[in-house]
């Protein structure tokens, strides 16, 4: 049984997921042959802690509470928090409010546009008058290029060269790719203007600050810094090829360096080698591939209740009553504390209880070829016009027996409301939609003044 | 000699790389594919699913294109493509009509000329060694290409392994794109 993304990716998420996992752990399938596997790194990661049961890891381990904070995203109030730009974006507007000691003057924005690829574009702009200066390293001229003080100009996707490790899955049910250890290497084709790869302009960036060399500079950092997802698997700079902190480096120089330091490579390969081959694969012996093998003979037990979350809930909250402070940009404490339960619970959402004149669902999907918007994907133009032949994208899709329900035909034109706005688009009949659901493509971007003014909801 | 592909329609999973990778390789303009991929759907909800049928020139040894030529424009290369002169080529576009695959594409304006175009299996990367772009690019790698006259060759093998067929077989074009089924 998979419990991924579809049932976390909401609020009460976590207890989805653990609900997998129980019944998973109760019919044994757990870290076993054909069972759920744990995601990314594969190793000596899930020794017991003090009460025998499995020690937490990657994001489960939780950051120390601190008041005032010091992170505009507020990571003092969320110890388990992933990526949170929202919340960002929330102080930046209302700093006091989200007991911030500072106000945000600067942003800096990095291959991501928090304006497109969001549900509410007109919040991020607001947010963006308020700075007083902001910076912007852009390959095409977004909105984050448009309204930035400094634009630095870097390489496109495809113009940079780029060294990367093959990640295994993130939430993984099959063992065929959790022996795979590999990396890889792409040739960048010549560039079109007189950009730099985003490595070199942050190189740059600290060699004009003074931080690139020397004790706590960039490359001491590089030197220790270890793979976040793939831990000791990954392209880190290791034993006699970590970096000298006291001169510089190509970027070509430090590839070279990770590649040789990588524990899988078995022939002592260089970039060159790399750049001749395209990648380096070692397969890892299957019995490596659970993390049973680690610690065998019920060494680890599973948790079956989530004691650790209790802990940081009650520490988190124990430490609001001493400040005497509320949590910030909720209504009420308890709308946060109702998940740090340990135990599987149900947990209501905006959508449980939703208004009786609504009588559909809406639900969206990706196509394989827009994946994502990363690197301006939706803006390609030889994809836009895969996306415009293609009917089951850019229509509204209803199951036959709904649009007969509706008095509705292929074809015809129609507004869909929500609470939350509308939009307008054709019918498109469809087996492969629930009968209580109105299927909508997405999410290709939001409307902004710099897109298709027919992706403008209301 | 007779090149020929065979596509596992288990694998493709309707991404469009090789429909990206044929316009990258051959250049083509705006609007213009050699290549494309059929999305259907197949069954009744709640047991209806999304298929693809990736659709490149079938390269026909009894091309429907070739017969209605007025000028000789069309014709089978020595290894079995199905290939266009553009020095004879006229643009009537009787080829368009004739062909039950729409593999045949019409360019408006070339220079001073009109021209009809397609897919040409890459024979200028099949001249180098190379396979074809859409081969090469699949990431479920759905595509085998090969010498289908060599009944030892992969391609070959996989046909008769799985029971390839061409896609609309009873139309007697004799296609050298064979389906593995979806």
């Amino acid at each position: 049984m998979s419990s991924a993304t579809s049932p976390t990716n909401r609020r009460g998420g976590t207890y989805a997921d653990l609900a997998g996992k129980l019944i998973n752990l109760m019919v044994g399938n757990i870290e076993v042959p054909g069972g759920c596997l744990s995601c990314s790194f594969r190793g000596p990661i899930m020794g017991p802690t003090e009460d025998g049961t499995s020690a937490p890891q990657y994001e489960a381990v939780p950051r120390p509470f601190k008041f005032p904070p010091e992170s505009a995203t507020l990571k003092e109030f969320y110890p388990h928090q992933h990526t949170a730009p929202h919340l960002a974006l929330k102080s930046i507007l209302n700093p006091e409010k989200h007991h911030l000691p500072y106000t945000v003057e600067a942003w800096m924005s990095v291959g991501g546009n928090p304006i497109r690829q969001n549900a509410q574009p007109e919040a991020y702009v607001a947010g963006f008058k308020k700075l007083s200066f902001s910076v912007a390293i852009a390959f095409h001229m977004d909105e984050c290029a448009i309204l930035s003080d400094v634009l630095l100009p870097e390489h496109s996707a495809l113009e940079r060269v780029r060294v990367t490790p093959f990640y295994p899955q993130h939430q993984s049910m099959d063992n065929e790719v959790c022996g795979l250890k590999m990396i890889q290497y792409r040739d960048p084709v010549p560039t079109l203007f007189n950009t730099k790869h985003v490595d070199e302009i942050f190189t740059e960036l600290a060699e004009k600050l003074g931080i690139l060399t020397g004790e706590g500079g960039l490359y001491d950092h590089l030197n220790r810094e270890i793979d976040w997802v793939d831990k000791t698997d990954g392209l880190n700079l290791n034993g006699e090829w970590k970096l000298d902190i006291n001169r510089k480096y190509t970027l070509e120089e430090i590839y070279d360096r990770q590649i040789r330091g990588w524990p899988y490579n078995k022939s002592n390969w260089t970039l060159e080698d790399l750049r001749q081959n395209g990648y380096l694969e070692y397969w890892r012996p299957r019995k490596e591939f659970y993390l049973y093998y680690y610690f065998p003979d019920n060494q680890t037990r599973h948790p079956f209740y989530l004691l650790g979350l209790k802990t940081v809930g009650d520490r988190l909250k124990e430490n609001l009553k001493q400040h005497q402070i509320p949590f910030p940009g909720v209504p009420h404490d308890d709308y946060i504390f109702d998940l740090y339960d340990p135990v599987v619970h149900w947990v209501e959402t905006s959508e449980t209880h939703p208004p009786k004149e609504y009588d559909l669902w809406a639900v969206n999907w990706k196509t394989p070829y827009y994946a994502n918007d990363a690197g301006n994907l939706t803006g390609n133009p030889w994809l836009a016009e895969i996306y415009a032949k293609d009917p089951w994208e850019a229509n509204v899709l209803l199951n036959p027996i709904t649009a007969a329900r509706k008095g509705l035909m292929e074809g015809d034109s129609v507004v869909v409301a929500s609470r939350y706005g509308e939009l307008e688009g054709r019918i498109r009949v469809s087996e492969l939609f629930h009968p209580d659901t109105a299927g909508i493509a997405g999410s290709y971007g939001p409307g902004t003044l710099q897109s298709n003014p027919l992706n403008r909801g209301r | 000699m007779r090149y020929g592909m065979v596509i596992d329609l288990q694998k493709c999973t309707g991404c469009n790389s090789c429909t990206v990778a044929c316009r990258a390789e051959q250049g083509t303009p705006a609007g213009v594919h050699f290549h494309k991929v059929i999305k259907y759907e197949f069954g009744k909800y709640p047991n209806a699913k999304m298929k693809f049928l990736p659709m490149p020139c079938m390269h026909c040894q009894d091309p429907p294109c070739q017969k209605v030529c007025p000028t000789g424009a069309t014709f089978i290369h020595p290894e079995g493509l199905v290939l266009i002169d553009e020095n004879k080529c006229i643009g009537c576009r009787a080829c368009m009509v004739a062909c039950p695959y729409e593999s045949r594409q019409f360019l408006w304006e070339i220079k001073t000329y009109f021209l009809g175009i397609k897919c040409n299996f890459c024979l200028q990367r099949l001249e180098q060694g190379r396979l074809p772009a859409c081969v090469t690019t699949c990431p479920s790698e759905a595509r085998t290409f090969g010498d289908i006259d060599d009944p030892e060759s992969e391609v070959s093998r996989l046909i008769v392994r799985h029971r390839g067929m061409p896609f609309r077989a009873e139309l007697g074009t004799e296609p050298s794109v064979y389906y593995m089924k979806g």
